[in-house]
């Protein structure tokens, strides 16, 4: 197992650098840049003082050798400042990323929370009216689009009741009951899709659990239906659950992303896409590699869950 | 990576219709050759409507939709940027009432579904046809060209795919070909991985290998033999990719970097701007998600179905 994963964190090397290189040129190829936008804020835009934050910040030397440049810095764990607020890039990070962070653990319990049970039900109850409900609810959980539900659940309660969420985000460890209030809503939104799609998978999946020699077995013993139920297929559904989860990540962070939008919360995305606006060359350089770390060693952490929960796969 | 399921993928893909063929009239003349052919793809579709129900339900509501793109200047009772009145109600006039900046509500949803069968249908034909293309290649030919291209996809996937799609037409400024660029680079990297892993499977199997023996060039091979056979799967992946398009399309213009203003756009008339007037008159918001949805919902329902007739081996994903 350990070689599997030092193989993996080895390959995740290439991806990395090949993403940041991309990154790197797009970002520098875009119309407008960092030093021109920064001084026509201040209005001292005068071609000197663009020419000298230019050199400054080393925008006058060719992009392979900008890149070299930032490259060694990362290498020595300097991330350097943000070109727009002059902060550390790592400091900013570290303030935005809990939002983040927080979105996205909350939604996964959520969707695991609904649409597990859900789905097992569904399977149990195959052809029937409730199983062609639900699979009709998560068919549609997957067309509604998250920044209109998010909208929705903004405008919709302030038009009835006049209720509007709190504006100014509190953190988790200043209040936590406060904080869980602005999070439930966005987590909601976003657990929709990936519990519309944990639905499906686990009903096929406890499907062809239940069609299974073991349970089958199982049956004849005369165990009950409730025993069959907690060990022989809720076990073995976990695996394929946690898989999908894994697989979907990336996608859950798009949703997170956007909900940052719609409920006005500081977190990495929102950060990226003021970074991006005001062409802020290093935050936008760091968040894009913060981002791209989490999804592979998230997509490597189910890898390996697969293989502890499940003794039957081996990586070589 | 993930486990990725193997897509069996190899049936032979498609009914070749010798039946009916022979069923057709013997003095049949030369000339009626299409209409064989026409018969046959209108019994495919029947067939098809006979297994998969809400399939075909989904199909039905697709091509409402596309008809509904296709004549909107026709069928739309206003000009879509013609200002009026604001946030009029229901009216026979304006039949879903009017916008914040008075613009029938009606006629912008019409000429919406234009912006999003189009960027939708350009996106996931150019992310499906980049994706076999790239994806036999990278299985079949194997090698460096293999190893240094996976990591390629890698790299892609390791990014959220909205938010590529965000960084790329916040950079490059939202116009047509960069959303639909966008939209595409973010999905094809699933694509290329299904394809590829399909096609490693079947370049080991019988009829390939006998291709090969018979001194089959490699491109005979890839074109007539591998890709009929992922040929379904393409098709599957176009379907639900093309539902995935609009939504981030959608998603796009919500976030004020979709097709440019005053092109009626669904996801641009549910922007964060428009939220103190959605606030004044819920409709506004609802009805542009509510065609969102439908649009997407059956695109979905055609695609699961799709999956289901052509390859049973991944019923229920």
């Amino acid at each position: 197992m350990l070689p599997y994963v030092f193989r993996r964190l080895v390959l995740m090397v290439p991806a990395l650098l090949l993403l940041t290189v991309v990154v790197f040129v797009l970002i520098r190829v875009a119309p407008g840049n960092a030093a021109q936008l920064q001084l026509a804020e201040s209005g001292a835009g005068s071609q000197q003082a663009i020419k000298e934050l230019e050199h400054q910040w080393h925008l006058d030397r060719p992009i392979p050798v900008q890149y070299g440049l930032w490259l060694r810095d990362i290498a020595g764990g300097r991330f350097g400042r943000s070109l727009w607020t002059g902060s550390n890039t790592l400091g900013q990070v570290g303030r935005y990323l809990p939002v983040t962070v927080e979105l996205a653990v909350l939604s996964v319990l959520l969707a695991t929370l609904v649409g597990v049970p859900v789905g097992v039900a569904a399977a149990y109850r195959r052809g029937g009216l409730t199983d062609h409900g639900l699979r009709f609810a998560s068919v549609v959980g997957l067309a509604v689009p998250g920044f209109w539900l998010g909208t929705m659940l903004i405008v919709l309660p302030s038009v009835w009741w006049g209720y509007a969420p709190p504006l100014v985000y509190t953190p988790l460890w200043k209040d936590v009951v406060e904080n869980v209030k602005q999070m439930v809503l966005p987590s909601a939104v976003i657990a929709v899709y990936l519990a519309a799609t944990t639905i499906r998978v686990t009903r096929s999946v406890v499907l062809d659990f239940l069609r299974s020699d073991f349970v089958r077995t199982a049956r004849a013993k005369g165990l009950a239906g409730r025993t069959i139920a907690g060990r022989h297929v809720m076990r073995n559904a976990g695996v394929p659950v946690l898989t999908l989860i894994g697989a979907q990540f990336g996608i859950l962070l798009g949703g997170v992303v956007v909900q940052e939008q719609v409920f006005a919360l500081p977190g990495l995305g929102r950060l990226t896409l003021e970074s991006i606006v005001h062409r802020d060359y290093t935050q936008v350089q760091l968040n894009v590699l913060v981002f791209a770390l989490m999804v592979m060693l998230v997509n490597l952490l189910t890898d390996v869950a697969y293989a502890v929960f499940d003794p039957r796969i081996r990586y070589s | 990576m993930t486990a990725e399921h193997e897509p069996a993928g190899l049936q032979m893909v498609g009914e070749t219709g010798v039946g009916r063929e022979a069923l057709a009239p013997a003095g049949a003349r030369p000339s009626a050759a299409w209409q064989r052919t026409l018969r046959r793809w209108l019994g495919g579709v029947a067939r098809f409507a006979r297994r998969e129900p809400a399939g075909a339900a989904g199909l039905v509501g697709l091509l409402a939709f596309a008809a509904m793109a296709a004549s909107a200047n026709v069928i739309s009772p206003h000009d879509p940027l013609a200002t009026g009145i604001p946030l009029q109600r229901f009216s026979a006039t304006h039949p879903l009432g009017t916008d914040q900046l008075g613009r029938d509500m009606l006629s912008r949803i019409i000429w919406g579904a234009r912006t999003a069968m189009l960027i939708g249908a350009i996106a996931s034909a150019v992310s499906v046809l980049a994706g076999l293309v790239l994806g036999v290649l990278s299985g079949f030919v194997g090698g460096v060209f293999d190893l240094v291209f996976q990591r390629v996809v890698d790299a892609v996937t390791a990014f959220p795919v909205l938010l590529l799609a965000l960084v790329v037409v916040a950079l490059f400024g939202a116009s047509l070909p960069v959303i639909v660029a966008a939209i595409a680079l973010g999905s094809t990297p699933t694509v290329i991985r299904v394809i590829r892993s399909s096609t490693l499977a079947l370049k080991e199997v019988t009829f390939v290998l006998a291709a090969r023996s018979a001194g089959a060039s490699q491109i005979r091979i890839m074109w007539r033999h591998i890709v009929p056979n992922v040929t379904s799967l393409t098709l599957v992946f176009g379907a639900l990719g093309f539902a995935q398009a609009i939504l981030a399309e959608a998603a796009l213009g919500y976030l004020g970097l979709g097709v440019p203003p005053p092109t009626p756009d669904w996801g641009s008339m549910l922007s964060a701007g428009a939220i103190n007037y959605m606030l004044q008159d819920p409709w506004v918001a609802v009805f542009p998600g509510v065609a969102i949805s439908l649009a997407v919902l059956f695109v979905n329902l055609l695609g699961d179905a799709l999956r289901d007739y052509l390859d049973p081996s991944l019923r229920g994903w």
